[in-house]
């Protein structure tokens, strides 16, 4: 639908029946949902209004953030930071033409090490630009 | 009806609209064939998961519901970028991001 117009039909006795399973089994669970909190919610609780807070609701909270769940918080940046390098690696792909340090010739023979020795040191930039 | 405030708001109002949108998620999990429409049902069902935290920390004049909604969506933000990273790698190998033409765990 979204990446490709030509699958957009859908057909076949097993879709119809996949669709009204998954129909029933949604109706059931807010059906399921609804006994619950008429049960046990259904006046709900009254909650008389708390004391005025001393501090904002911001500050309370990065108050507890940093104190209560210091350790949390720098997991979750792990956390964060495994997935961005995960999804980079995993969305990086594998194709010839998508890795371009791959398919750059590499300066091995002699020729091509004095060449750079007269350029210089660092990139080249026009290789630079290449790859 | 009179017209609530922001404070008579009832849990079980609130508690109902975290129910429903949670299971529209189900549903879209259930029924629907695209991946991308199948994501966007997971985090309706974490979006409904935080609302359900929110409003039990307000009832019960908890903070903690509050922060842990916040690690509830960094988890959403992680799980996206992966599985939106490998939505590319099966639509560049099969051309396909419907789930049930992806029967393989083989590439």
């Amino acid at each position: 639908m979204y990446l490709n117009l030509r699958h957009d039909v859908e057909q076949g006795i097993q879709v119809a029946v996949r669709r009204g399973a998954g129909w029933l089994l949604g109706l059931l669970l807010l059906a399921e949902t609804v006994a619950l909190l008429r049960g046990r919610w259904a006046p709900g609780p009254v909650s008389e209004p708390s004391a005025a807070p001393v501090v904002g609701n911001t500050q309370a909270i990065g108050q507890v953030l940093y104190t209560r769940y210091l350790f949390p918080f720098e997991i979750t940046s792990i956390l964060l930071l495994v997935a961005m390098v995960g999804a980079v690696v995993i969305a990086k792909g594998r194709g010839p033409g998508l890795h371009p340090a791959a398919s750059a010739p590499r300066p091995a023979t002699g020729a091509d090490s004095a060449a750079a020795q007269v350029h210089g040191p660092g990139p080249d930039p026009v290789a630079g630009g290449e790859a | 009806m009179p017209s609530l405030s922001m404070n008579e708001i009832p849990l079980s109002w609130m508690l109902g609209l975290s129910a429903i949108v949670f299971v529209i998620g189900v549903v879209g999990v259930l029924v629907r064939r695209n991946a991308l429409v199948i994501f966007m049902s997971i985090e309706l069902m974490l979006n409904a998961g935080n609302l359900a935290f929110v409003a039990f920390a307000r009832a019960l004049g908890s903070l903690d519901g509050q922060v842990f909604v916040f690690f509830v969506m960094t988890v959403a933000a992680a799980e996206v970028a992966v599985g939106l990273a490998i939505i590319v790698n099966v639509f560049r190998l099969k051309e396909t991001v419907y789930v049930d033409e992806i029967n393989l765990l083989k590439g």
